[in-house]
């Protein structure tokens, strides 16, 4: 209520010399869920990877836990929208969870008995305890996101982002991570998620409509306004019932499987843009 | 992992063991590096009952040869390895101080037979030393002594001197048959710069080479091949020499290059011929050269 | 068991077991890195790409360990300079700076004077001349490069899983590369007097890709790499003995026919077991 988990003004951001985002204000509650909806390409994913840490910021400012950002954090865990591992990379399920504990461990520390209980306990919450020693490389899709959303709570965090967290997924995996990200706010940590689902962005705390602009921000039923989302997606949207919907463009998801990995270079870092 | 680890074992042990016996036969008295100076030490050994190993077989460029294990281990098992030094055994170097470090006595005869410096450098010493016939006597004298001190075996000593003997009383008719060419067509123009030693004692002329430099690797760019056809031309040269078994292609470009009438003569430079020629010895290889030098270069002119 | 002791009687030979179990090592700790990022092109054309430093040196009159380090310095760096400056791929840059490196190096030593040092040196080695300084700088080196590795085994892990999200743990994947660069470099760099830069690259992509038919975890990886590494050093110089044999060659041979072997029996063992 009184705390922020972030707030920016007059936020530009931009990837190379394409401009992803111009001057946006907004705030993000601490403890609370948001959800960052917009069409594809207008920013969002640029928007967590700010957040996150990730990008230099040129204009504006930004700052997550009252702090101005200048690199990473290691109370912040972001789960990727594709989290690419070549293939055929030896590594099980348990060890790609444990990964989660290296903001902690550092480079030499040993893994302590917190660092397992917390990873087991991420394991079991998202039902991939069994899957333990499997080939990481070998699981379905949905699997494979359980596990890198694994890998990001097993992390000490306050704040956990999430890049379309449930599209593409099969209904169970989508089920058990929708309700690790409900619990969230019950160990008074503050979630951000990216959609393209009206239906996720009405079931959040709070709300970011953006597109190339954070073009409004506050709770679901301010921002979601049938003029709001007109302007947002232009003639993307559908009045059906009063009730409106999205008849978006292309989306930038794998239908019902995520299994999509390939060789990236070495060091250079590689996402799929928004 | 692997399961069958010990029957692999126990069959690639059988098939090995049938094959090998090497390991049962005793150490040599001398392993020698080239095949000239092998001749030399067989002689010697064969005289005073010893033994003696050649590494190189017939052919090789010994700048390149690299030495096998097993022949390092005999090296090392030897009474003395003879080799010539003077940088010619390239690809021996690195094995030979190994060699050394574990033990094995090495006697390089090229230092101590007053070495020339190459065609027009002052310090690098040419280890082409066998051209000279009385450098070689001194050689078999040093090896024969050098033998007897290690061995124990005085024998060794005299049967030096008998070798060196016989080089010299063939060098008298090696020397006659490269004086028969008069003095102004004494030119010689070689695969690569290994005559300097015949050159300068039995008064010859080294006019150039193919390859400009000692090595048998290096490669002459165009500019320098067309510059020797010129020179091959204005001195009105009959002869360019080429080493025997390599392919002269070369050699003969130059040859065509400079004119019809120049031929291209194969000599014994750094190995014997196979067992079985005449220059399948040290004199009978000075021989064979002598006669193919002194032929080519009393040819007149303009015969095809 | 005379047909297994007979090839290491000697000192020269027990020098060479050991040169090779040193680059076996180094390599095998290195090279898995280098297979689970996909950089075996960039270790072959570094490997080439320090022949014209080594021939430099060698005409220089200069110590070839730097002129080899000279030589991959400049080597990496224009192959980022192609990178960043053209459109061209990665593999297209570090393909032109191969050759380019690799025909350099010939051009020197073929106009060298006399004699000094060939390719084929270069190239295989000459693990039967080790001496035995050589070999204690190799012994160091080799436990340099294997602390190095372990002290960073986290970030490099890291990086191979996914580079976005080792920047994410702190963990410096830009860092983490050069560290990696430099490894590879020391790896190559020490071992190529006593093995030749053809078996130590040999050694850094044969070992862990026949590892990695056979592994479920990295640290296995490694560990079975290792041993696939110091076992072909072994079985090569072995066979090169009772062959007559190169010994570089031989020793280089071995991984690529236990990979082939480790392919083969892996697939027909799946095959069977779905019957």
């Amino acid at each position: 209520m009184s705390e922020l988990a972030a707030q920016a003004s007059k936020l530009v951001l931009s990837r190379g010399s394409v401009t992803a985002l111009t001057e946006s204000d907004f705030t993000i509650p601490a403890g609370r869920i948001t959800a960052i909806i917009g069409p594809n390409g207008g920013g969002k994913s640029t928007l967590l990877h700010a957040i996150a840490g990730l990008l230099p910021i040129k204009e504006g400012t930004l700052s997550v836990f009252d702090q101005p950002v200048v690199g990473v954090r290691d109370d912040v865990s972001y789960v990727l929208q594709y989290t690419t591992v070549p293939a055929g990379t030896p590594i099980t399920v348990a060890e790609a969870v444990a990964m989660g504990r290296y903001p902690r461990q550092g480079m030499l520390r040993r893994p302590s008995v917190d660092d397992r209980a917390k990873v087991a306990a991420a394991m079991e919450r998202l039902g991939v305890t069994e899957l333990a020693r499997r080939q990481l490389t070998e699981l379905s899709g949905g699997q494979r996101q359980r596990v890198y959303v694994a890998q990001g709570i097993a992390q000490d965090h306050r704040l956990l982002l999430l890049d379309e967290p449930l599209t593409g997924l099969d209904i169970t995996s989508m089920q058990t991570i929708d309700s690790i990200i409900h619990e969230e706010p019950e160990h008074g940590c503050t979630v951000v998620l990216t959609t393209h689902d009206l239906d996720e962005a009405r079931a959040a705390d709070h709300v970011l409509l953006t597109a190339g602009k954070v073009v409004a921000c506050g709770p679901p039923e301010h921002v979601l306004t049938p003029e709001n989302l007109t302007a947002a997606y232009g003639l993307g949207v559908l009045h059906v019932n009063d009730r409106p919907t999205l008849v978006d463009d292309h989306h930038h998801h794998h239908e019902g499987d995520r299994s999509h990995s390939h060789q990236h270079d070495h060091a250079h870092g590689h996402s799929h843009d928004d | 992992m692997f399961r069958g680890t010990p029957v692999w074992g126990v069959l690639v042990a059988a098939a090995l063991l049938t094959g090998c016996s090497s390991s049962q036969a005793t150490a040599p008295t001398v392993v020698a590096t080239t095949t000239i100076l092998g001749d030399i030490t067989q002689q010697i050994t064969a005289c005073a009952g010893g033994t003696s190993v050649t590494l190189m077989p017939n052919g090789t460029d010994p700048h390149d040869f690299a030495a096998s294990s097993q022949q390092i281990a005999l090296m090392d098992d030897a009474e003395l390895v003879v080799a010539n030094g003077l940088g010619l055994e390239a690809g021996l170097t690195d094995a030979l101080a190994s060699a050394s470090a574990d033990g094995a006595h090495v006697l390089e005869v090229g230092p101590h037979l007053n070495p020339l410096p190459f065609n027009g450098s002052t310090t690098t010493p040419d280890p082409h030393v066998w051209f000279d016939m009385e450098r070689m006597a001194a050689a078999a004298e040093l090896i024969g002594s050098t033998l007897a001190d290690t061995t124990a075996h005085s024998d060794y000593r005299e049967c030096g001197q008998q070798v060196a003997d016989r080089i010299r009383a063939a060098d008298t008719q090696v020397s006659a048959v490269l004086e028969s060419v008069p003095e102004g067509k004494r030119v010689l123009i070689t695969d690569h710069d290994a005559f300097g030693y015949l050159a300068a004692r039995y008064g010859y002329r080294i006019a150039g080479s193919v390859v400009p430099s000692s090595s048998t690797l290096a490669e002459p760019s165009s500019a320098d091949l067309a510059a020797l056809a010129a020179e091959v031309r204005r001195q009105g040269v009959p002869a360019i020499f080429s080493n025997v078994g390599q392919p002269g292609a070369l050699a003969s470009a130059v040859a065509s290059e400079a004119g019809t009438h120049v031929t291209v003569v194969p000599l014994y430079v750094e190995s014997l011929g196979a067992p079985g020629t005449s220059a399948d010895s040290y004199i009978g290889m000075m021989m064979y050269d002598a006669t193919a030098i002194a032929d080519a270069l009393n040819q007149t002119g303009d015969s095809p | 068991m005379e047909w297994l002791l007979e090839p290491f009687a000697h000192g020269f030979q027990q020098r060479a077991l050991l040169a090779g179990s040193f680059a076996a090592l180094m390599s095998a700790v290195v090279g898995t890195w280098i297979v689970l990022r996909g950089m075996s092109f960039f270790g072959d054309a570094f490997v080439h790409g320090i022949v014209p430093g080594i021939a430099a040196s060698i005409a220089f009159n200069l110590n070839p360990i730097a002129g080899a380090a000279v030589a991959a310095l400049v080597m990496v760096f224009l192959i980022e300079v192609i990178h960043r400056q053209t459109a061209l791929g990665e593999d297209t840059a570090i393909g032109l700076l191969f050759v380019g490196m690799l025909a350099l190096g010939v051009v020197i030593l073929s106009r060298l004077e006399s004699y000094a040092g060939s390719l084929t040196t270069i190239l295989f080695g000459d693990v039967l001349g080790v001496t035995l300084p050589n070999l204690i700088a190799e012994g160091i080196l080799a436990v340099l490069v294997i602390c190095v590795a372990t002290v960073f085994y986290r970030p490099l892990l890291a990086l191979a899983f996914n580079p976005e999200k080792a920047e994410l743990w702190g963990l410096h994947p830009r860092r983490t590369h050069a560290v990696l660069l430099v490894l590879i470099a020391a790896a190559v760099i020490g071992s190529y007097q006593s093995v030749g830069t053809l078996l130590v690259f040999g050694l850094l992509v044969g070992p862990p890709a026949a590892a990695s038919l056979i592994s479920r975890t990295v640290p296995r990886m490694m560990i079975t790499a290792a041993v696939i590494a110091v076992l072909s050093v072994w079985i090569g110089l072995t066979l090169s003995y009772w062959l007559g044999t190169a010994g570089s060659a031989t020793m280089a041979m071995v991984p690529i026919v236990i990979f082939f072997a480790l392919l083969v029996i892996t697939r027909v063992a799946r095959k069977v077991r779905h019957v």
